[in-house]
């Protein structure tokens, strides 16, 4: 098995995770690990990627295109929906650069 | 509630994908035309192939895939066996769409279902992947 995910970093404080769980994606928060979960589905071998540098490129790039298209963007969506993108992206390249959010690579054996 | 209200967000946008405005967004995003809405670029979905040595005569299982992205995009790369799941119908129906477009409906599959409910036997399959699914 090989995923990629979107998660909060480690050993961040409750405040930090909250913020990190406003600030990326929906289900971005788990009760418990993946390499735990992955350990409870029989998966041995797990190894983990960070990924985050990328995931800022991708995030950036979604920022800059919205911007460059944007347009076309509220023809499509509507003026609300596309300002409350930017601001959901806006913040959550904040939180990316505020080491709250982490994109790994997970890869792992079944037993 | 919310579950819900995400699945039919999901419906929306996968139903809006078709747009050519996201179309080109994507590909200057993501190198990819699979309408694919997530973070995994080409380069990313290159390297799962890899990692999961995927090869003719394997059956690849996509868990999450909405379009299709990756899934469908590792088959026609490796020349694997796909079977992409996801329970958005919207993306069901483009996944569908594309395997017929790439004449790839001897070997790729694209159902309804979810992670917890995979219509698969256990251990019929040789790889897994996923991408941003959970979060």
């Amino acid at each position: 098995m090989a995923f990629l995910t979107i998660e909060p970093d480690d050993d961040l404080s409750p405040a930090q995770r909250r913020r990190a769980g406003r600030a990326g994606p929906p289900s971005v928060l788990l009760p418990t690990s993946y390499p735990s979960l992955l350990r409870t589905a029989g998966f041995v071998d797990i190894e983990v990627v960070d990924l985050t540098a990328e995931y800022r490129v991708t995030q950036q790039a979604k920022f800059d295109q919205a911007d460059r298209h944007r347009s076309e963007l509220i023809a499509l969506i509507g003026v609300e929906e596309y300002e409350e993108g930017r601001r959901e992206r806006r913040k959550t390249l904040e939180a990316i650069d505020a080491g709250l959010l982490s994109r790994r690579l997970y890869v792992a054996r079944r037993r | 509630m919310s579950e819900i209200l995400e699945q039919e967000r999901h419906e929306q946008g996968y139903a809006r994908s078709e747009a050519d405005v996201l179309r080109v967004i994507e590909r200057a995003v993501l190198d990819s035309d699979y309408h694919a809405n997530g973070y995994t670029t080409r380069a990313q979905a290159d390297r799962l192939g890899d990692l999961l040595e995927l090869a003719p005569g394997h059956l690849l299982l996509d868990v999450g895939s909405g379009c299709g992205w990756p899934g469908l995009y590792l088959a026609a790369r490796t020349g694997c066996s796909v079977v992409t799941v996801d329970p958005v119908m919207a993306g069901v129906r483009t996944a569908h769409r594309r395997i017929g477009d790439d004449t790839m409906s001897e070997r790729a599959w694209a159902v309804a279902g979810t992670a917890d409910q995979v219509p698969l036997r256990q251990g019929s399959v040789d790889a897994i992947v996923h991408t941003d699914v959970m979060c």
